[in-house]
C-alpha cells in the first residue's frame, strides 16, 4: 500500500498491528501494575516489565531498573536536566537541540543562574571533536546532545564525544534514533538517556523512558506512590521505583510492549535513501540539509525552496500528491539557528520502516514536478 | 532452613525484580505462586513469590547469581 506520510519524526505512522492488539487486550484485561497481587495485576505487571526488558536490549544495556518509564522524551529530558545536582552551574549542549532541551536549560538559567556553551560544530551542525578538545571540559557539569537532529538528520558521534568528556555525564536525547540506527549505552557508557515510544518506535503516544547510570546524580522531578515501601513518607531510594511515581502509562506501554515485540524490519534500502537525497539535491530550487558524512545521515531530511516558503511547499506537496510533512522550525529554533534557516524553517521529510522505494520514488517525482513549477 | 517442611516467601523491594525472579524461577521449572506480601512481614511491593522451602537452596544460588536481592521469610503451614 502506498505511504505518503513522510513526518514520522513529528509521530510514526502507521504502527505495527500489534500496537492495537496489545491495546485492546490492555482494555479489556484491565488491572494497574503491582500495588496487589491477583492474577490480573500480575499479568499486567509481566508485561510492563517485559517491556523494560526489551527496551533494555534495545538500548544496548543490561542495566535493566535503570530503565524507567516516562510519559515522552520531554519528560524524561525535564527529570534529567532539571533533576541534575549542578555544582558548577555549567553545561555543554549541541548546536542542534530541540526545545525539550533548550527550554528547561533556559528555565533553569533564569532560576538557578545556569550558564550553558554551545559545543563548537561543523557547517551541518555536526560537533567538531578537535574543537571541542580546546574546551576546558572539567569547568562542566553535564554534556547534552541531541543523538539524531531532527531538522536534517545529522547522527552525533556519541561514543566520541562520551571518550572525550570521561567522567563529565553526559546525556543523550534519541528521541529521533531510537529505533532507526543503532545506540549502544554501556559500549558508549552514556548516563542518561531519554526516547520517546511513538516515534521510531512505533508505540503509542504518552510513552518513553529514561535511562540513568547512577541514578544519585538526579533527583524525581515527580513524588507520590509507588506501590512500594508505603509506609515511608520518602520516595523509594531503589530503580526503577524512584522515578516512577503514580501509575505508569499502562495502557501505552501495553501498545509499546506490541511495538517493540514486532520487531518490523526497514522495506527500503538505506542506499536508496541516501539516492534520493543525492537526487533531490540536484533539482535546482531546492536545498537540501543533511550531513555532510553519509555514513552519520539518519532517515530524515529538510529542504528549503526558492520558489515556495517552507509552509507553501508543504501545502502543496499535500494538496497536489497527498504527501504529508511537516514544515517551520519543529520546535528546534537553535537548530535552524545554527543551519541558518531561522526564522523560516524548512520542510522536513522523516521516514519510516514501513516506506519502500516506490514511495521514496514517489517523493521524488513530485519534488521534481516542482522544481518545475 | 531449605530443610524444613512448609512454604518459603521470597520478598523483593520492587515489581521489577519480582519478575526478574519469576522469570528465573519459571526458567528453573520451579512451582511458585504470586501472592499479596503478608502484612506481618512487610511493606515492600505489594506481591512476593512463594515457592516450597524444599526447592529454596538450588533457587536462592540461581537468584544470588543474578544478583537478585531479596528477603526469604519461611512460613510453615499451618
Amino acid at each position: 500500500m502506498a505511504n505518503y506520510y513522510f513526518d514520522n519524526s513529528a509521530t510514526g505512522h502507521p504502527k505495527p498491528p500489534d500496537v492495537a492488539q496489545y491495546i485492546n487486550e490492555y482494555l479489556k484485561l484491565g488491572g494497574t501494575y503491582g500495588r496487589s497481587a491477583y492474577d490480573r495485576v500480575i499479568n499486567v505487571s509481566r508485561i510492563v516489565e517485559h517491556t523494560r526488558t526489551l527496551l533494555a536490549r534495545l538500548l544496548g544495556t543490561s542495566l535493566t531498573e535503570n530503565i524507567v518509564f516516562t510519559y515522552n522524551a520531554t519528560h524524561a529530558l525535564n527529570n534529567a536536566i532539571k533533576g541534575f545536582s549542578y555544582r558548577k552551574k555549567r553545561v555543554l549542549i549541541s548546536p542542534l537541540e530541540h526545545n525539550a532541551v533548550t527550554r528547561p536549560v533556559l528555565h533553569l538559567q533564569n532560576t538557578i543562574g545556569l550558564e550553558f556553551d554551545i559545543m563548537p560544530y561543523n557547517p551541518d551542525g555536526s560537533i567538531n571533536l578537535e574543537g571541542l578538545r580546546l574546551f576546558d571540559l572539567k569547568s562542566y557539569d553535564l554534556c547534552i546532545v541531541n543523538h539524531v537532529s531532527n531538522v536534517n538528520g545529522v547522527v552525533q558521534p556519541i561514543a566520541e564525544l562520551k571518550a572525550l568528556l570521561g567522567d563529565i555525564p553526559l546525556l543523550v536525547d534519541a528521541s529521533q534514533s531510537a529505533g532507526h540506527i543503532p545506540i549502544e549505552v554501556d559500549t558508549w557508557n552514556i548516563d542518561m538517556l531519554a526516547l520517546t515510544g511513538h516515534k521510531g518506535l512505533m508505540g503509542p503516544t504518552g510513552t518513553g523512558c529514561l535511562f540513568v547510570r547512577s541514578p544519585e546524580i538526579i533527583i524525581p522531578l515527580i513524588h507520590g506512590g509507588t506501590g512500594s515501601r508505603s509506609d515511608s513518607f520518602l520516595m523509594p531510594d531503589f530503580l526503577p521505583d524512584r522515578f516512577e511515581a503514580g501509575t505508569p502509562n499502562v495502557l501505552g506501554i501495553f501498545g509499546l510492549y506490541g511495538a517493540l515485540s514486532a520487531n518490523v524490519t526497514n522495506c527500503y534500502e538505506h542506499e536508496h535513501f541516501m539516492d534520493l537525497l543525492d537526487r533531490v539535491e540536484r533539482l535546482k530550487s531546492f536545498k537540501v540539509f543533511r550531513s555532510l558524512d553519509v555514513n552519520h545521515q539518519a532517515s530524515l531530511f529538510s529542504i528549503t525552496s526558492n520558489k515556495y516558503s517552507p509552509s507553501e511547499l508543504s501545502e502543496q506537496l499535500f494538496k497536489r500528491y497527498s504527501i504529508e510533512t511537516r514544515s517551520g522550525l519543529h520546535c528546534a529554533p537553535l537548530a535552524h539557528q545554527t543551519l541558518k534557516t531561522f526564522p523560516m524553517g524548512t520542510v522536513r521529510f522523516s521516514l519510516s520502516k514501513y516506506h519502500n522505494s516506490t514511495d521514496l520514488n514517489y517523493l521524488y517525482s513530485a519534488l521534481k514536478e516542482l522544481n518545475h513549477g | 532452613m531449605d530443610e524444613r517442611k512448609g512454604k518459603c516467601l521470597l520478598l523483593f523491594q520492587s515489581i521489577h525484580k519480582v519478575m526478574q525472579a519469576e522469570h528465573i524461577i519459571a526458567g528453573l521449572g520451579v512451582q511458585y505462586q504470586i501472592i499479596p506480601v503478608p502484612k506481618e512481614y512487610s511493606s515492600e511491593c505489594g506481591m512476593c513469590i512463594e515457592i516450597d522451602c524444599s526447592d529454596s537452596n538450588n533457587l536462592l544460588a540461581e537468584l544470588q547469581l543474578d544478583r537478585l536481592s531479596f528477603n526469604i521469610v519461611i512460613k510453615v503451614d499451618s
